[in-house]
This record gives structure tokens, C-alpha cells and sequence, in this order.
């Protein structure tokens, strides 16, 4: 049906969206998208709000407040990458969490480690959870066949239920004070420590993927399993590392919001699964795969924190934002279909072209 | 064995079963295509029967009419919204907005018997369905006009359905003594009692809808041409379409009827805890999709069954509510339903990439 | 008296222009053969009659009621009907509802009586003499029942025109045979038909009328007593067939790089021996599911063998995944260009280098920012990829052209095996002598081919030698003056 709506669309508006958008495939499309919608929320806010939003202190909050949000979007528009989707992102970081939280408030490893090896203790034990925890969800996937979307389901329930059987469902409190302050260093006194880190971490996993074998094999792995099959890539490999580093990630920002709370349960940070797949869709990353670029994750996070921090700020509430964030998803998904249907049009025309050009051109035709 | 391109027996017999790897793995293999070819319901029932007899040897007093009645009347509700998540995902699809459906079925549904004063159960029903229906419908228009992943834009909607009640509804919760009386004695009321020990036990009233619940939606599924076109959807969608499958109605009838189912159960639910809080049941939907997945639908369409469903939801509802009887905290239910959620997938999925791998089919590497 | 009649029918893919004014007509019980390579556009012309796919324009005229698009219950309404090349059906289903499927869908009530079922499905395998589990899953049959059923299907309503897609491709002769019967019977019945099929000698006798369509556009329309095979192999591939053999004489001293002992693989293909020497081309000749390319995905590591061993330049080799049969010098051109071939949305650099990535890689699988470039930009030149840049999407490009790129993909790997499944299917005839041209001169350099085709010219042509494959066995050699293509076809005929 919205195929018909697309074809009886006149070809001045195919037109005036080609002068628009220059571009070659969706995207760029997507990223053209965005960017303008970054400047328009920016603008938005500018008017509406002005300088009760454009001050240090929030701005300062705003990145603050990101580290979490954007390692889990990150470890989600990994899964995206390769078609598929981790729902267990949440799980895994409550799970860490809840290991780190044990190790750090144990006396006795304190007394035996100090309070710097401990800490260091819980971290490296809560990112091998994540390690472990992605392994699993990997080696699923690929042994076994099953659909990445029901193997995290499941997961999910499973590490879920592991964080609360061992916790009971209570929360763990009382975490270092060391621990606690990092979470709020500054670096120069202006910018967040944790944001320069998270900062770092985006511009080496972006670069990586572009530029190495892994990278190459998840996208191509994405756009067609059969094709990296028959073209010789490392499938179960690849796969298995994507979902790792996504477990990675989210002990990360397990530990991240162990610090920012004090204090660890399963159910913490519940929001972010939404959230996370509203990022990834919005960064541009296609739900079925071979598509997106991992950097555009991080402006998408500061712009979704902004307006979550504007809508705070207005007094709005919670389950507006809710809602607004499922509208976006939404609409954007719609977008997506729009823009698929306007880059084919474009390459056909452009196909057309180019083959009567190359016609022209060939007058002595190949002999058999 | 001769070779005979044309005449293969089935690819699930015997023939398969030898399997040239060794050790564990091999064992383990052979051991996954055996159990895959149980049928999932004659599995399931021997799992809960087993199950049951464990619970029963540890705690005698298990085995009674008052825990049968009580588990009927817990489970009835969600039984009730798993057999719309099955229809969803006998078509291909999933849906994890059924429970914000539900509450918001609920809830307008108690404002408007309020608020006309007809306080009549039958009125009520009609108006938390007809509501599960229109945003069930939503649903399956999105999905339908932008052909987009059902899992994200059902997760959206629920985003939207839940905002929408509590920011445009104002939505606060509704405490039992505003309730309107028919909806708290239809949590209440028994069919019949009979007296045991101290006081009276009885059948809740919850079973009529969950037996009406159940013939619809096993007469939709079965015996009615959507019904079959459903099926079709989710084992072809190529052919389906190519066959002339109108697919705009199949997908308004498939998740505006999980839709209705979740608008009753929703109205089942405040009738059963006597109060209209809209910030509860969400987050639950996955023990839905679960029970539905182990009791033999499949992600990718085709398959699933009635007496599945049933059955897997009867298995999720015990492990949620009698782990203590056997001495086990009731916080790990969820660990085990996740585990036996991956487990029986993995059986299903192991066996399946087999047979596409001998047949040359690579799609699912 | 005329039934449909199609006027200037077209359809564009991106970069295919599938359809180009296509006029056809069919009259009452007739049999028209639609005669075409494949990929000439005769499947999506049926697919534009039976409603699947949506003309871009022209009309469809059905008994002077005029369309410009059907939708497929419009046209079964009408009574046409098709069997498709991948027959369309349900594998989770069973046989019965599968052949009920449209009678149920159709009925005008909206409730199903099971008994009514099985008796449809009975009645209509009965009309075509068959026998199937009635109560079984289809996905659990083998392929021969899903096509019985399949065609069982397109026979419960109301059919006046039957389009048949391919149908002989995965059967053994006996079942052509059969098929063929009930072809003629239909026709008694005042039934239409449009036989789709690119091996037609089998036709000749069955057919009223033959229209041959290349390249998307409607070449010729003959009787069958005004063609012969020659003339009509000419028409489909718009060059006269020089039987003269290209490829050129092996050196004496040419070392063996391939050989295989005894390969067998249970259901698939039993004691497979053959060996390769450099610079030479081997061919296999045979039907769909005779083994072949389950062979070529054996030693492509995509199909472990049971028994056997493979040795490539001396070495043993126990390809257990595509990487191992590249490291060892395999390549393979599949036979599924678009899903097993390409990534069509990526560019035609990013398509060159797939294969090539992990031997280009350093340290940490690091990939220097121009491997890609370079790769790509010198098999686009060598090629000859028709193409203003490397940038631009697979997808953007002509059939031959795709192609062309799968052949750079495999050839960037640097193998001393080149194994090539149907290479000029539905290509257009100057890419497929261009890519025949690749292929001498890779012979010429000492590179060892095993072309698996359907196409017997194009084995004679390429070939030092073909066997022909049946039901998973070598049953013959063609070499020297005795490797001709009516040799072959009459080795092919004789098979069952």
C-alpha cells in the first residue's frame, strides 16, 4: 500500500528530496536525518529554554550522566549490526553489577587486597561476568542456531534470575567512597573523566571496525549471512566476538551505574532497554542489519540525554518522556521505509543512466 | 544406503541419527536430535507431571483441590493474554505491548463503568476488549503499512500506550472501594465451594472466560480460513502473499485479537488484586513470550499450538509460584524459566539448522 | 480464440531491465512454450500475469477485460494459475491443507470442514495420479512430493490457465515423463498452458506455439516445425554456436593440483573420483540434484564429505569451512548469484575484497585503509566491470556486470582452483563470452577450472573434458573429438 503512495509521489518531490540529500545509499540518508534533527532539537530547546539549559552546570550534568546509557546503546547497535539484537544488555549489567557490588563491599577482601585492590578486584571480576555472559548469549546463537532475538529473550530471564536469586532481589549498598566519587571526576575541571573515557572508547571501536577484518566480517555478516559464508568469513567467530564485547559493554556500564547508585538490584537502569533500541534505530543503524556507523551512537545519546534533561527541567514527566521516545522509534522506523524506497529509486535512475552511457560507449561489442 | 536423489526418507528418521563425531559433543548431538522429535506437548506434559510428583514428594500437602483452584485463578488471566501472544507468533511476529494494552483496557474500562454508573460485568468486558482491540489494531497497521520488525514497533507502542495512560488519562491507581462492586466480585465470585479444613475453597468464576478464551482462539486457529491463512503467513510469507493472503487483514485481525484477549485479561487482573494501578503488570511480558516459546511456537512462524500454549504457561506458572514448596527462594522462578526457555529452543533450533545444513540450505548459519 | 493477450509488458530491478515491451498472446487449450536463458525475464513476465509482481507498464487483456496490474487473488479469480519455480508452499503444513490451501482460502464460507480437505486434496492427487501422506508435514517430504503437491494445488480451482515455471528442472526423467502426460491431459481438458523452460528438446512435441524472450524482450515467435534446436539455442543466446573448441591443448608436463579419491557423501553422491592438472578445465554435465554442486560445496568446506579424500597440490585437504578451501587455493563462483554471490546494497570495492580481508589483514586483523581501493579498482579494470567507480552499489549494476564482480571476488583470492557453478546463468550474451574469455585466459595461466553447467556449449566450449553426473555417480567422460554437445544431451536423455 505505501508502495503505491510512494510511486503516485511526482517525481518534482523525488526530485527536490534527491537535491536535498545527495547521497548514494540510506546511510548517509540517515545521517543526513539526524544531524538535522540534532540541530533542530538544539535549536528547540535554545528558544524554548535558553540559557536555564545552555549553562555550564547542565551541560556538564548532561555528559555526565551519558557513560551508562551510552555503552549499553553501543552494545546494542553492535547486535544491530549483524541483524541481530541483544535484549539481555540490562541483565548482564545488573548481573556484573551485582558481583562487583559483592567483592566491594566484603570486608575481608578489603583487608586483604586494600580498598584500591579490591575495587580493582570487583571490576575485573564484573566485566568477566559481562565476558562470560556474552560468550554465552554468542555461542547460542551460533551452535545452535537460534534466532539472536530469542536467545537474549531468554538470556535475559536467565541472568536476570541468577541476579536475583543470588541477591534474594535486594539491593546491595554501601560501595567505597573512592568507588563512588570517580563517577564524578572532572578532567581540567570542565569536562567529565567518565565522558572522556566513553569519548575514547567510541572513537577506537568505530575506527576498529572500519578498518579490521572483524569489522569488515559483522557488516558483511549483516547486509547477508550466506554471502559472508560463501565469501569465506569467519562467522561463528565474528559472531561470538560481537556478542562478548556486547557483554563487555554492559558490565561496563553495570560498574558505571554501580557508582552512580551506590548500590546494585536486578530491575536498575530497566529504562535503557527501550531506550538503548531507540538509539541505535535513530544513530541509524538498520533493526535488519549491514548498516549504520557506530559513531553517530554517541551524538544520538547526548541529544536523547539533552532532551531528557529539558523535559526535567520543563517539568515534565517521566512517562511523557516514555511515550515520546516511543513515538520517535516509531517514526523513524517509518522514515527508514521512506528511505529505502527513495535511495532504490535513485539507483535505478541513476542505474538507467549509466547503462545507456556505457551502451553509447561500447560500439564494438565484446565476440563470442 | 542407496542413493536415490528423489525418494529420501523423512529427514528426521533413523537415518540421521548416526552421527560420525565422537566424544561428548557427538553424544550430545545425538541426544539434542532424539529430544527434538518429541512432540512438545507429550514433552511438556511429562515435564510438569514430573515436576509436579517432585513438588508433591517434597511437600505432601501440594497435591490438594485448594492448590489446583488457586493456581487456576492466578493462572487463568495469564493464559488468557499467552493465547493472543501465541496467535502473534504462529504469524511470524511478537508483540511486547500486550500488557500496556491491558492495563489501559483496564483502566478505561473501570473510568467509564464509573463514570456512566452501569455497573454491569458484561458492560465492562465489552469495553476493555473493544479498547484491547483499537490499539491491538494499531499495531498491526504500523507494522503492516511500514513493514517493520514487530518486536521494536510492539516495544514502541508500548512505550506510547503506557505514556498515553498516564500522562493524557491522568492515570492514578483505583483502589478497591472505588471500584465499581461488579469488578470486585467478578474476582471473587467461585462457581462452586465446597467446604475443606477450616473455611470454603472453590473454583473461581476466572475459568469460564479462560475456557471461553481458549475455544475461540483454538476455533480461529483451526477451523476458520484467517485462521489458516495465519499459519500460512508465518511458514511462507512469500507464498502466502503469492497465494492472494490479504495480509492487511490478516495482521489487523492477528494483533487486534491479541489485543481484545489482552484487554480482558487486563480487566481480569484488577478484578483479581482489587485495585486499577496503572504502573503495574508491565515488565512481565516476557514470561508471556516464554511460556509461549516453550510450549512450541516458534520465532519464525508456522508453528505453535493451543494445548502448547497451555501447557507452557501451566509449566511458567509453576515454577513462579510453588518454587517455595519445595524449599527453593521464589526469586529464582525467572532463572528458571530463562533456563528452560533457552533449553527447549536450543532443541528446537539445533534441529532445525541440521536439517537445512543437510539440505544445503545455509539461510540460518 | 484468444485467452490473454499481454501488450508491451515492462518491469525494472534496480539495475536490470527485467521486462522491456513484451507482447504475448495465448489462446484456448493451448500449450505455448515461453523459451528463454534464464534470467530473460520469463518468470517475472509470469509472475506480472499471475499478480506477484506489478508491471511498471503495458496491459494485461484476459477475454478483452483489460488490466494494468492483477493482484493474485484477482487472477485466480479468473482462473489462471501457476506453479512456481520454488513451488510457493508451506513447509510447516501438511500435505493436505497445502493442497487445499487456495479452495480454503477461496471458499466462500469462512469456517473449515477438515473432512472437505482431505477430500479436495485427495481428488486432486488423484487427478494427477499421485500418492502422498495425506497428514504429513511437506517441509518433511522430499522435493519430488513438495512439486506433486505443488502442482496438485494449482489444480483445485477453477483453472483455465496453467503457468508452469520451470517444472523439469529437479526431476529424473521418468517424472518428466509423467509430467509431460499430464500436460497433454490438461490440454484435452481445454486447459491453457505456458510452459516455462530453458532445455526445450523435451518440448517439441507437447508445444503449439514457442515464444522466445532474451534479455527481457520478446525475440521470436515460432511453430515448432519451423524450429529446430540449433536455431532455437541461437535464439535464446543471440550467437551462432562455433563448435569449434577453444580451449587449447594441455602441456605433457602439466602437474596434477586436484585430485579427488572415492568422495562419497550419504544421500547426496557416492565414490566420486576425478583429478585436475593445471591449466586444465573439467566440466559436469547433469540434472538438478544429480550432485554436482553438492560435490563443489564438498570441497568448498560448505558440505563435509563422509568418506574420500581430497588432495590439492599434494596436500590432503579437510576443507571444514569455506576460509580452509581458499587458504588452499579453492575459489567457487555460486550458483545463486544474488543471496550466495553479493551484498547488494555494498559497494563494488567492498565486493571485490570480501574473500580477500583476512590474507590482506595484519596485526589485530587490522586492514590498511587501502586495501580496499586497490583491490577493487584493479578487478574492475581487469574484468572489465562496466562501471563509473568502485562506489558504487553491486546492486546498481547489470546482471553480467554482477557477475563479473562475484568472478573478481574469487579471483582477488588468488586460487589455484577455480570451481564455477552455472557462471553465465542469466547474463547477457557480450558478458558471457567476455567471462568465457576470463576463463581461457585463467586456464592459460595455469589455473586448474571445474565448470558445472547447464548449458552444454558452454562445456564443450570451456572444457578439456566433461563428465556427466546421475543420481550422485560419474557415469560418463567426454574428451577429445568425442566431447560434442549431441553427444552429450543424448548421454543426458538416455538417463532413468
Amino acid at each position: 500500500m505505501m508502495d503505491r503512495i510512494m510511486n503516485a509521489l511526482p517525481a518534482p518531490v523525488f526530485r527536490v528530496l534527491n537535491a536535498m540529500f545527495g547521497t548514494r545509499d540510506e546511510e548517509s540518508l540517515a545521517q543526513t536525518v539526524l544531524y538535522a534533527m540534532i540541530a533542530a532539537v538544539l535549536v528547540l530547546i535554545a528558544l524554548s529554554l535558553g540559557t536555564s539549559f545552555f549553562n555550564p552546570v547542565i551541560l556538564q550534568s548532561v555528559l555526565q550522566q551519558i557513560p551508562e546509557f551510552a555503552l549499553l546503546s553501543l552494545a546494542m547497535g553492535l547486535a544491530m549490526v549483524t541483524g541481530g539484537i541483544d535484549l539481555s544488555v540490562i541483565a548482564v549489567a545488573n548481573l556484573a553489577g551485582i558481583f562487583a557490588a559483592y567483592i566491594m563491599t566484603s570486608p575481608a577482601i578489603e583487608a586483604a587486597l586494600g580498598t584500591g585492590g579490591m575495587i580493582a578486584l570487583a571490576c575485573a571480576v564484573g566485566l568477566f561476568v559481562g565476558l562470560l555472559a556474552g560468550l554465552f548469549n554468542g555461542f547460542i546463537i551460533v551452535k545452535f542456531g537460534i534466532p539472536p532475538l530469542l536467545t537474549t529473550l531468554g538470556t535475559m530471564m536467565l541472568f536476570a534470575g541468577l541476579g536475583t536469586g543470588i541477591t534474594g532481589g535486594v539491593g546491595i549498598t554501601g560501595m567505597p567512597h573512592v568507588y563512588v566519587d570517580a563517577i564524578s571526576a572532572q578532567l581540567a575541571g570542565t569536562v567529565p573523566l567518565s565522558f572522556v573515557m566513553i569519548l575514547a572508547i567510541f572513537l577506537v571501536a568505530s575506527w576498529y571496525v572500519k578498518h579490521s577484518v572483524f569489522g569488515k566480517s559483522l557488516f558483511l555478516y549483516g547486509e547477508s549471512n550466506v554471502g559472508a559464508l560463501f565469501s569465506g568469513i569467519r562467522i561463528e567467530k565474528t559472531l561470538i566476538t560481537s556478542y562478548a564485547i556486547s557483554g563487555l559493554l554492559a558490565a561496563a556500564a553495570g560498574l558505571i551505574m554501580l557508582a552512580r547508585f551506590n548500590s546494585m538490584k536486578v530491575g536498575f537502569g530497566d529504562t535503557f532497554q527501550l531506550q538503548a533500541i531507540l538509539v541505535a534505530v535513530l544513530a541509524g543503524m538498520d533493526p535488519y542489519g549491514g548498516r549504520g556507523r557506530l559513531l553517530n551512537i554517541l551524538p544520538t545519546v547526548i541529544l536523547l540525554q539533552c532532551v531528557e534533561s529539558a523535559f526535567t527541567i520543563a517539568g515534565l514527566s517521566p512517562y511523557a518522556k516514555k511515550m515520546i521516545w516511543g513515538g520517535l522509534l516509531l517514526l523513524f522506523m517509518a522514515l527508514n521505509f521512506f528511505f529505502h524506497r527513495v535511495v532504490a529509486k535513485q539507483q535505478t535512475a541513476r542505474a538507467i543512466r549509466q547503462q545507456a552511457q556505457a551502451a553509447d560507449a561500447d560500439t564494438t561489442p565484446a565476440k563470442a | 544406503m542407496k542413493m536415490k536423489s528423489n525418494d529420501m526418507p523423512h529427514p528426521q528418521t533413523k537415518s540421521d541419527a548416526p552421527l560420525p563425531s565422537g566424544g561428548t559433543t557427538g553424544m550430545l548431538k545425538a541426544a539434542l536430535s532424539r529430544l527434538g522429535q518429541q512432540s512438545t506437548v507429550s514433552m511438556l506434559s511429562f515435564i510438569i507431571v514430573a515436576y509436579i510428583v517432585v513438588v508433591a514428594l517434597i511437600s505432601p500437602d501440594f497435591l490438594s483441590w485448594a492448590t489446583a483452584f488457586d493456581l487456576v485463578r492466578s493462572g487463568a488471566a495469564w493464559m488468557i493474554v499467552a493465547l493472543g501472544v501465541l496467535v502473534v507468533m504462529i504469524s511470524g511476529g511478537i508483540d511486547v505491548s500486550f500488557l500496556a494494552n491491558a492495563i489501559l483496557s483496564a483502566y478505561v474500562a473501570t473510568l467509564v463503568t464509573k463514570l456512566t454508573g452501569i455497573d454491569s460485568l458484561s458492560f465492562a468486558i465489552l469495553i476493555a476488549i473493544a479498547v484491547g482491540a483499537f490499539v491491538g489494531t494499531i499495531n498491526g497497521l504500523i507494522i503492516h503499512l511500514f513493514s517493520l520488525p514487530t518486536l521494536i514497533t510492539t516495544l514502541a507502542m508500548q512505550g506510547v500506550i503506557h505514556g498515553f495512560l498516564m500522562v493524557f488519562l491522568n492515570a492514578r491507581p483505583i483502589t478497591a472501594g472505588r471500584m465499581p462492586s461488579s469488578l470486585r466480585h467478578f474476582g471473587t465470585d467461585t462457581l462452586f465451594e465446597f467446604p475443606s479444613g477450616a473455611g470454603y475453597i472453590g473454583l473461581s468464576v476466572f475459568v469460564v472466560p479462560l475456557i471461553i478464551a481458549i475455544f475461540t482462539t483454538w476455533y480461529l486457529l483451526n477451523r476458520t480460513a484467517i485462521g489458516r491463512a495465519i499459519y500460512a503467513v508465518g511458514s511462507n510469507k512469500v507464498a502466502a502473499m503469492r497465494a492472494g493472503v490479504n495480509l492487511l487483514k490478516v495482521n489487523l485481525v492477528i494483533y487486534g485479537y491479541a489485543g481484545a484477549l489482552a484487554g480482558l485479561m487486563g480487566l481480569m487482573m484488577v478484578s483479581d488484586v482489587r485495585l486499577v494501578d496503572p504502573t503495574t503488570l508491565i515488565g512481565n511480558e516476557l514470561l508471556v513470550l516464554a511460556a509461549a516459546i516453550i510450549g512450541g511456537a516458534k520465532l519464525t512462524g508456522g508453528a505453535g499450538s493451543v494445548p502448547g500454549v497451555l501447557l507452557g504457561m501451566t509449566l511458567v506458572t509453576l515454577l513462579s509460584n510453588t518454587l517455595v514448596t519445595i524449599g527453593l527462594s521464589a526469586s529464582w522462578s525467572r532463572f528458571f524459566i530463562g533456563f528452560a526457555l533457552v533449553l527447549i529452543a536450543s532443541i528446537s533450533h539445533y534441529q532445525t539448522k541440521r536439517r537445512n545444513l543437510r539440505q544445503l540450505n545455509f539461510e540460518n548459519v | 480464440m484468444e485467452l490473454l493477450r499481454l501488450e508491451g509488458l515492462s518491469k525494472r530491478y534496480i539495475g536490470t531491465q527485467a521486462l522491456d515491451r513484451v507482447d504475448l498472446s495465448v489462446g484456448t487449450g493451448e500449450v505455448l512454450c515461453l523459451a528463454g536463458a534464464n534470467g530473460s525475464g520469463k518468470s517475472t513476465l509470469m509472475k506480472c500475469v499471475v499478480g506477484a509482481e506489478t508491471p511498471d507498464s503495458g496491459r494485461i487483456i484476459w477475454q478483452g477485460q483489460s488490466f494494468s496490474k492483477l493482484t493474485p487473488a484477482q487472477s485466480r479469480q479468473l482462473g489462471i494459475d501457476i506453479i512456481y519455480q520454488d513451488l510457493s508452499i508451506f513447509p510447516e503444513q501438511t500435505v493436505a491443507e497445502n493442497v487445499a490451501f487456495h479452495a480454503v482460502q477461496s471458499g466462500r464460507r469462512g469456517w473449515i470442514n477438515w473432512s472437505e480437505v482431505d477430500r479436495i486434496a485427495t481428488e486432486a492427487l488423484d487427478k494427477i495420479g499421485a500418492k502422498l501422506p495425506l497428514h504429513t508435514r511437506l517441509g518433511d517430504l522430499p522435493i519430488g512430493a513438495r512439486q506433486t503437491t505443488a502442482i496438485a494445488r494449482a489444480l483445485t480451482g477453477d483453472c483455465r490457465l496453467l503457468v508452469m515455471d520451470e517444472p523439469t528442472t529437479a526431476l529424473p526423467s521418468r517424472d518428466v515423463a509423467h509430467l509431460l502426460d499430464m500436460v497433454r491431459r490438461l490440454k484435452a481438458d481445454g486447459i491453457s498452458i505456458i510452459f516455462i523452460s530453458h532445455k526445450l528438446e523435451e518440448l517439441f512435441d507437447i508445444a503449439d506455439r514457442f515464444v522466445i524472450l532474451r534479455d527481457g524482450c520478446k525475440v521470436a515467435e515460432h511453430a515448432p516445425s519451423e524450429l529446430t534446436s540449433k536455431r532455437l539455442s541461437f535464439l535464446m543466446t543471440g550467437v551462432e554456436f562455433d563448435s569449434s573448441k577453444a580451449s587449447q591443448d594441455l602441456p605433457k608436463a602439466a602437474p596434477t593440483i586436484l585430485s579427488v579419491e572415492s568422495l562419497s557423501r550419504e544421500k547426496q553422491y557416492e565414490d566420486v573420483s576425478f583429478s585436475l592438472k593445471a591449466g586444465e578445465t573439467i566440466g559436469f554435465a547433469g540434472l538438478t540434484g544429480a550432485g554436482r554442486t553438492e560435490i563443489a560445496l564438498s570441497l568448498y568446506g560448505l558440505n563435509p564429505p563422509d568418506s574420500g579424500t581430497v588432495t590439492v597440490a599434494g596436500n590432503a585437504l579437510n576443507a571444514r569451512s569455506p576460509l580452509d578451501a581458499i587458504r588452499a587455493g579453492i575459489a567457487l563462483v555460486s550458483e545463486d548469484r544474488q543471496t550466495q554471490g553479493l551484498f547488494p546494497r555494498k559497494p563494488i570495492k567492498e565486493n571485490i575484497s570480501a574473500a580477500s580481508y583476512q590474507a590482506r589483514s595484519g596485526a589485530f586483523g587490522i586492514i590498511p585503509p587501502t586495501v580496499e581501493r586497490e583491490i577493487g579498482d584493479e578487478w574492475v579494470r581487469r574484468v572489465r566491470v562496466k562501471t563509473p567507480s568502485s562506489d558504487e552499489p553491486v546492486q546498481t549494476l547489470s546482471g553480467g556486470n554482477q557477475q563479473k564482480v562475484v568472478l573478481a571476488k574469487c579471483l582477488a583470492t588468488n586460487p589455484k582452483i577455480l570451481i564455477m557453478d552455472n557462471p553465465t546463468v542469466g547474463i547477457d550474451v557480450g558478458s558471457k563470452a567476455e567471462i568465457h574469455e576470463i576463463v581461457r585466459d585463467l586456464a592459460r595461466q595455469g589455473r586448474g577450472i571445474i565448470m558445472i553447467s547447464d548449458d552444454l556449449e558452454e562445456l564443450v566450449m570451456s572444457c578439456h573434458r566433461v563428465f556427466v553426473m546421475e543420481a550422485g555417480k560419474l557415469v560418463a567422460e567426454f574428451s577429445g573429438d568425442d566431447l560434442t554437445t549431441s553427444a552429450l544431451s543424448a548421454r543426458l536423455r538416455s538417463e532413468g
